[in-house]
């Protein structure tokens, strides 16, 4: 079979959705973090092959910007989760829970 | 069957296995792991589509700095009790995979029966490969049509820096002494600076030059937010 | 002179707001001198105006500005003087200069002095204006405006629960008339474009250049004198002038006896070029006003107290102008409405004196005898009632012997006019009766209250200067109107109601030949006497003299004998005949008829709707619709559950069902 750029996008796709159904379903907040990343990381995936099928450079530039946002949300991100799992004395998602009305 | 496409498919299935290895893992320290293995693959993905300098960054950045920075904090997050995964409610776990599925199917659907608009771009790999290689390419392409972005991204990343300071900072800077707040402060052990006794020689980072010390016996509680009138508001939570 | 038309009506406007504002603070017992200067001045400007109508036999016309210029509707502020508006001018401002002066001693020592000397030139104002207009709607505004008046005036001591109710129910049932009058307007602007009536484009040019249906202008003329039948109090709108005695007596003298009683009358007569040729408009009026006229007669004969004779006196009245005006004796209506208010003024204010002699007291049955006690009362009360009564040569006798020989001669209506003369004579035997009842009552016999307790003494010269003046105008006012039907009064009148006499003219003729073909030969004489051009002969004039002269004196002797000479009981005769004085006494039981039939239903139709409709409903529609939000939110609110797994989930659950509305509806895929 011939490689077209319908599997990358493909495994891209699988990629993303098992991302999302881990952060739909599990309750650790760090694993959903993992997840999320998971989910950064597919996307750039679906980038690189939309600009290797349409011979342009755009989608890897796009890809490489959204690992540096990913690498500063990572540590801001992480400092929060940090905090609030000290406040709250648990890593459980239902737990963080200020924004209830 | 050609050798792209067998590599291809072993790739794919690794990265695959792995991420849902990463989801399924009870220990986080095994799922990032299994993270990380995800992240080889899809490095090898982007060498396979041409994009060598991308897959190195990936590398280096994701894989070597992010995961790191998240074993760390896995580390500080010293927790004895962690959810499990089996007690998610039955109905969340049926939603989430029903729209999993869902998403899946329309995302096949859309993959299937997809067209492109628009005239090609220029940057064939021969041309690419004209201008010496993947990673001159895109230093072309990022320092003059993406000169914006590039410079925001770096805006970004410098907030992000700042960020992570603020939140790490032992004492809020320009505070009086008769106005102590206790805040939020990676630095100590607990998150606050709750008062610890002078002999036991643990000294904090003390970024405005002032002493830390507070006289011995005076517990202040952690105050998350104050209304408009100062007074420290109640926050909900499991164990305050 | 046409300049200084305005001036007429705004020099009381002027006193009544200067009362308001500013005597009311500072000296509100002086406000009556504001009041009467100013009445005073806008008299001598009505004589100066009458007399320079009367010079040049022509109207003043003063144009103040434009009110209302919307589309093809044009309303403007503008006076206009003719003849007829003269007569009521001066009559009006002369009246209202006595009551006014009477008050001052009438209404002595009361504590909102000031507030009736504001409300009485207000009412002179709007009355003048409703004179003085030149438009439909100016005489709408003037109509409402002496409506209110009458509303402020009625309630004037508005503590009494009666004197409200009484105010509340004139303002109503007026209004109910004004209903009437306000589409009568629309009705007028739609058919002639216009609603002024002076000038080369107003209405009655118009009129007389174009061809109208009958139709419409029978509507218009029913219309307007449904206004009428609400202000002039006539028959079935009458209710509310007897009650209106609630006010105070010159209250009751000056607007339920001269003036706002007058306007409608004003009205019909001005608008008598539409009634020319509307004689099914002209026969309502005539029966309504002819069947008022009996019926307020009648209930005036076994009433109690003295200012509801008067009271019902004046409905019988009024029902005789507005028969004058349906025969087409218009200029005969108009002088009976001016001697009317002359000797009917006079009766009011004697009354007056005589509750205010008998320290409030105001049923004959406790009076008498109180001729020796009050002689000037008694003298100018006398000479008012011979007036009413129509005894020659008073000024009664003139115009109310005019009407019926007009009924009688009536070129309107030939045959159907001998029905209202025997109404109208029948009348006029009764309120000799009845008016002569109350004069024997009060004034003569011996007095049946206890003398040691009470007092009666004559009024101070200041109330009674204004009686001695009436009585003397109604003695002499009867010269201007001899002969009858060719008097000064007529001639000066003639032109206004000129158009009248060229249509009549012209139903005289059509009557004449419709008579000629059916080859009657009494209509034919009847008519060829009439074309000699509005004359009545003078035997007809003569006899019709007589038949009331005898029947006023007959009305006298009667009472004579029933109240003085005790002939006959009348209490004997009440309780022997209980349901004919029952129903006479109870007012031909019209009120209570119109309790059950018209005030129950309403009250009953309020409370439904305030509690089905606007408690349940409306209030339960708003209330629902707040409580329904109210609950919408707390419903929502529900959605806001804190944890960060179900926004997750809801974004996903978003983002599927967008790219699944996508593709159903945008993608060629499914088209």
């Amino acid at each position: 079979m011939e490689l077209t750029a319908n599997y990358f996008l493909g495994l891209s796709a699988a990629l993303f959705i098992i991302g999302l159904m881990g952060v739909l379903i599990r309750r650790n907040v760090l694993i959903i973090f993992l997840c999320v990343e998971l989910m950064t990381a597919a996307v750039g995936i679906t980038f690189v092959t939309f600009s290797r099928e349409t011979n342009t450079l755009d989608g890897q530039a796009f890809a490489l910007f959204s690992i540096a946002v990913a690498a500063a949300e990572a540590a801001v991100g992480l400092a929060l989760i940090l905090a609030m799992s000290r406040r709250t004395r648990s890593v459980d998602i239902d737990d963080f829970r200020s924004l209830k009305d | 069957m050609p050798w792209e496409t067998l590599i291809f498919f072993l790739v794919g299935a690794l990265a695959i296995l792995s991420a849902l290895g990463m989801v399924a893992m009870n220990n986080p320290v095994h799922s990032a792991i299994f993270l990380v293995i995800c992240f080889v693959q899809i490095a090898g993905i982007f060498v396979m589509l041409g994009a060598e300098y991308l897959a190195v960054i990936q590398i280096i950045v994701y894989t070597g700095a992010v995961m790191v920075l998240l074993l760390f904090v896995l580390m500080l997050v010293d927790m004895d009790d962690l959810p499990e995964f089996h007690t998610a409610e039955p109905l969340t776990r049926v939603i989430g995979t029903l729209l999993g599925v869902m998403l899946l199917i329309e995302v096949a659907i859309a993959i299937g029966t997809r067209t492109i608009s628009g005239a090609p771009g220029t940057d064939t790999p021969e041309a690419v490969a004209l201008v010496g290689g993947n990673t001159q390419a895109i230093g072309r392409v990022l320092y003059t049509k993406y000169l914006l972005p590039f410079e925001i991204i770096s805006m970004v990343l410098t907030v992000g820096v700042l960020g992570a300071i603020v939140l790490a900072l032992p004492e809020r800077l320009g505070l009086e002494a008769g106005r102590r707040r206790d805040t939020i402060s990676l630095g100590h052990p607990r998150g606050t600076d709750t008062v610890l006794p002078i002999e036991s020689g643990a000294e904090t980072a003390n970024l405005s030059g002032r002493s830390n010390a507070q006289p011995a016996g005076v517990g202040r509680t952690l105050i998350m937010a104050t209304d408009p009138d100062d007074q420290p508001v109640k926050v909900g939570g499991r164990r305050s | 002179m046409d300049r200084y038309l305005v001036l007429i009506p705004l020099l009381p406007l002027l006193a009544s707001g200067f009362n308001l504002l500013v005597s009311r603070k500072y000296f509100p017992e002086k406000a009556h001198i504001f009041a009467i200067l100013s009445v005073a001045g806008s008299f001598i400007l009505s004589l100066l105006v009458f007399r320079e109508i009367y010079d040049n036999e022509g109207p003043l016309h003063q144009h103040l500005w434009s009110w209302i210029a919307s589309g093809r509707f044009h309303a403007e502020i503008g006076l206009f003087a003719d003849q007829l508006t003269a007569v009521m001018l001066v009559m009006v401002t002369f009246v209202s200069l006595l009551v006014h002066i009477y008050s001052v001693g009438y209404m002595h020592g009361d504590a909102s002095f000031y507030r009736f000397f504001s409300w009485l030139p207000l009412f002179v104002f709007t009355m003048l204006v409703l004179v003085l207009a030149d438009n439909y709607l100016l005489i709408f505004f003037g109509w409402e405006g002496v409506g209110l008046c009458s509303y402020l005036l009625i309630g004037y001591y508005y503590k009494r629960r009666s004197a409200g109710n009484a105010a509340k129910k004139a303002f109503i049932v007026n209004r109910i008339g004004d209903v009437g009058f306000g589409l009568g307007i629309m009705l007028i602007f739609t058919t002639f474009g216009t609603i002024s009536f002076a000038g080369e484009h107003g209405v009655f040019s118009e009129l007389s250049h174009g061809d109208y249906s009958t139709k419409t202008l029978t509507a218009i003329g029913l219309l307007l004198f449904t206004g009428a039948v609400g202000k002039s109090a006539q028959f079935p709108l009458h209710v509310w002038l007897p009650d209106a005695m609630e006010g105070p007596t010159p209250v009751s003298a000056l607007i339920h006896a001269a003036t706002m009683v007058t306007a409608g009358i004003y009205l019909v007569a001005r608008s008598n070029p539409i009634y020319m040729q509307a004689p099914d408009a002209m026969m309502v009026v005539a029966v309504i006003g002819a069947f008022t006229a009996f019926m307020g007669a009648t209930i005036a004969t076994v009433q109690n107290d003295i200012k509801r004779v008067v009271a019902y006196s004046t409905v019988s009245q009024l029902g005789y102008m507005a028969l004058a005006l349906g025969v087409g004796a218009w200029v005969t209506a108009i002088f009976h409405l001016v001697a009317h208010a002359f000797f009917k003024a006079c009766l009011f204010l004697g009354s007056g004196s005589v509750i205010h002699g008998m320290h409030e007291e105001q049923d004959i049955q406790k009076m008498g005898g109180l001729r020796k006690f009050m002689p000037i009362t008694f003298w100018t009360f006398l000479i008012a009632s011979l007036a009413n009564a129509g005894v020659f040569p008073f000024a009664g006798f003139w115009s109310k012997d005019e009407i019926i020989t007009g009924a009688w001669e009536s070129s309107i209506f030939p045959r159907f006019g001998d029905l209202l003369t025997v109404v109208a004579l029948v009348t006029a035997f009764i309120s000799a009766y009845y008016m002569f009842r109350l004069v024997f009552l009060t004034f003569f016999g011996k007095p049946r209250f206890d003398e040691s307790k009470i007092h009666p003494h004559e009024s101070p010269s200041i109330m009674t200067l204004p009686l001695v003046i009436l009585a003397a105008v109604t003695i002499v006012f009867g010269a201007v109107g001899y002969p009858p039907d060719a008097g000064r009064f007529h001639k000066f009148l003639e032109p206004v109601f000129a158009t009248a006499q060229h249509h009549e003219e012209a139903v005289i003729a059509e009557t004449a030949t419709h008579e000629e073909e059916a080859g009657e030969t009494g209509a034919v004489a009847e008519a060829a006497e009439h074309e000699e051009g509005h004359h009545i002969s003078n035997e007809t004039i003569i006899t019709f003299a007589v038949i009331s002269t005898i029947l006023a004196l007959g009305g006298i002797l009667l009472s004579w004998l029933v109240f003085m000479k005790r002939r006959i009981d009348p209490v004997a005769f009440a309780v022997d005949h209980p349901g004919l004085y029952n129903f006479l006494y109870k007012k031909w039981y019209i009120d209570e008829v119109y309790n059950a039939e018209v005030v129950f239903p309403m009250r009953r139709l309020a409370m439904y709707l305030w509690q089905i409709i606007d408690v349940k409903v409306i209030d339960g529609t708003l209330m629902g619709v707040a409580r329904g939000f109210g609950d919408l939110s707390q419903g929502l609110r529900t959605l806001q559950t804190g944890l960060v797994r179900n926004y997750a989930l809801a974004i996903a659950l978003g983002m599927v069902l967008i790219i699944g509305i996508y593709f159903a509806a945008f993608s060629s895929l499914f088209r």
